[in-house]
């Protein structure tokens, strides 16, 4: 006999109790993006004076300033390389180190792994400071390279560790298999291994883009050239000494939200359970 | 279609010897079954034949061809898995094509061959089908398919039907039996199931621990087994093995049984206990105790519907008998049991 759901013999208190709860976190989460929307849909300088839930006067031409008075198309532009490149090199480092890790059996294997793990426990702070001494030294200060290597060192360790598990959960046999099919060993890693680990390196991808758009620190530090500034960088410089332009920065922030949006519904079909169903038993 | 020859064949992994001096000579054309408990070697032997394990010392041979250090694809061997390793991203149709696609064949003869294949497992109207679709027989099929579509020198089998149900085991056994004798192509298949073993196989290849214990026909290693771990193995109900004193007139003595006149016994008498087997069928049950019989307690009756397995305490040994079903004994009941001399195994180790 199969259990009932806990809806079905729910009380009807209960039931209310469980609603009110998801409504009380959903308007936590969504009520902070719904004022970035009220204020950046504000006049500008009107934003401190909001009084109502409701925007009082409705205007589009904070966004338009974004991308007119201030080099906004420029930052995005420079964010959307940064976290691409930085992204992608971290999946092929990732993958290559992860299959290695997860299908060849060598001394020192579990060291290095930890070892990588370790580096992922440094805060980001912390590792700034020798980073910007070495980057200084190889002269890829404000450049985007530097900015890309930065981003790099912040996701591959992850990316390595995922991918290594990805790997891991896919059986030996069917590698085994297409090498008596008549495969290389590079061949049934990219005709076997890599579709099937595609989930993973979806994530993956998603998870260095995210680390790599949403950072401040490295590109606040390795870069000082406003042509090179990504977006997390302009959406500061709306923030004075003594006045921040509220209006703006929020319209700026909208807009920096959207790609990292798009990307994740892209990459979300990708995403998903059970590929492996069926390949063994 | 080629012969499959171990020449002195050693694995180590480490310290550990897996594989010990193992010599195998298998013909063309012929399907052989590598059998042996857990942990005996067999599956290390098979893998290291496709080339998945590498050799620590010894040469293998596939049609007088050494294939010892070659690439698994270089071999010309195709292989059905225990868990079947079915591409779960392709489609039924893919994963047959896929040895074909990897040989570079053009795309008409590759769905020749497919259909081909399809239609003699009977899996056409599965074709646009992902395994994840399938049942554990279909699935099977397909890896069947697999290995077929690309007539291989030599099919190998690591432990296939361990996964399905009994009905289905016994079922695909047909199938795969039949597939050799349409194909005649030499088959070499793992199991530890003994009756998969004496059904399949042209010849049989025990192995325990490692080494080599017998090689034969199922009938060969059924009646004439070389030693107790064998006659122990092969048969089901497995064959009664005790411990044996020498005594007079030529004889025996097991726990309260005299066994005289036996002939041939191993001469001189080994010091270490002689071992006697007989099978459970090879018994008859007495109504009275005699000095060639063996005295003993029920201590289990199993109907198996063609005949009752009686399990007897006979002092510090277990007997397994046959008798009639339904048995008239039960659990407790005091019987007499006498071996058929003829029938007698004798064993030194």
């Amino acid at each position: 006999m199969t259990a009932p759901s806990p809806g079905m013999s729910a009380s009807p208190l209960a039931l209310a109790l469980r609603m009110s709860g998801i409504v009380v976190l959903g308007l936590m989460v969504l009520f902070p993006i719904y004022w970035m929307i009220v204020v950046a849909l504000t006049p500008t300088g009107f934003g401190r004076q909001i009084t109502t839930f409701l925007p009082q006067t409705i205007t589009l031409d904070n966004f338009v300033s974004l991308f007119t008075a201030r080099p906004m198309a420029r930052w995005i532009g420079n964010s959307i390389i940064v976290a691409t490149l930085s992204s992608a090199l971290s999946l092929v480092f990732g993958v290559s180190c992860g299959y290695a890790l997860s299908r060849l059996r060598f001394r020192g294997a579990s060291l290095l792994l930890i070892a990588v793990l370790a580096t992922q426990m440094m805060p980001a702070t912390s590792i700034i400071v020798p980073l910007y001494m070495l980057f200084r030294s190889w002269g890829l200060l404000d450049t985007m390279q530097g900015m890309v290597a930065g981003h790099i060192s912040l996701v591959v360790p992850l990316a390595i560790w995922m991918s290594k598990g990805f790997f891991d959960s896919i059986p030996r046999d069917l590698e085994h298999a297409a090498r008596i099919d008549g495969c290389t060993h590079a061949g049934a890693f990219f005709f076997i291994a890599l579709p099937l680990a595609a989930p993973g390196l979806a994530a993956i991808f998603i998870y260095g883009f995210v680390t790599s758009w949403h950072d401040f620190l490295f590109s606040h530090t390795l870069v000082t050239s406003q042509e090179l500034w990504t977006a997390a960088n302009g959406i500061a410089s709306f923030r004075g000494e003594y006045f921040t332009l509220q209006e703006m920065q929020m319209a700026a922030a909208l807009v920096f939200a959207l790609p990292v949006v798009i990307v994740f519904f892209i990459m979300q079909r990708w995403i998903v359970s059970g590929a492996l169903a069926g390949a063994v038993r | 279609m080629a012969n499959v020859q171990f020449n002195s064949i050693f694995k180590r992994y480490g310290q550990v010897e897996v594989l010990s001096d193992v010599g195998i000579d298998i013909k063309d054309g012929e399907f052989v079954v590598l059998v042996g408990p857990s942990g005996c070697g067999k599956s290390t032997l098979l893998r290291m034949l496709a080339g998945l394990e590498t050799v620590t010392a010894g040469t293998i041979a596939i049609g007088q061809r050494d294939v010892t250090h070659l690439p698994p694809r270089e071999r010309d061997v195709a292989m059905v898995f225990q868990n079947y390793a079915l591409y779960p991203h392709m489609t039924v149709a893919d994963n047959i094509a896929f040895p074909l696609r990897m040989m570079g064949f053009a795309k008409s003869h590759i769905r020749d061959q497919v259909t081909r294949a399809a239609e003699m497992l009977g899996l056409m109207p599965y074709l646009a089908r992902f395994p994840r679709e399938l049942s554990g027989g279909q699935r099977q099929r397909v890896a069947m398919g697999r290995a077929v579509v690309r007539e291989p020198d030599v099919f190998l089998f690591d432990e296939p039907l361990s996964n399905l149900d009994a009905s289905l085991r016994v079922k695909m056994r047909g199938e795969i039996k039949q597939m050799h004798q349409r194909l005649g192509t030499t088959m070499i298949y793992v199991t530890h199931d003994q009756v998969e073993a004496m059904t399949l196989g042209d010849r049989i290849v025990v192995l325990r621990s490692g080494r080599v214990e017998q090689i034969g026909t199922p009938l060969e290693l059924y009646n004439k087994p070389v030693n107790s771990f064998v006659a122990q193995f092969i048969g089901s109900p497995a064959m009664n093995i005790f411990e044996a004193r020498p005594a007079a007139d030529r004889g025996l003595a097991i726990e309260d049984m005299l066994l005289t006149d036996l002939f041939p016994l191993p001469h001189p008498l080994p010091e270490n206990p002689l071992l006697v087997g007989i099978r459970p069928h090879d018994i008859e049950l007495t109504p009275a105790k005699t000095s060639d019989a063996l005295s003993g307690v029920v201590v289990l009756v199993e109907e198996m519907g063609n005949m009752s397995l009686l399990t007897v305490q006979s002092g510090s040994s277990y007997v397994q008998v046959e008798a009639p079903s339904p048995s008239s004994l039960a659990t407790g009941a005091p019987v007499f049991m006498r071996p058929m001399k003829e029938k007698l195994h004798f064993f030194t180790e």
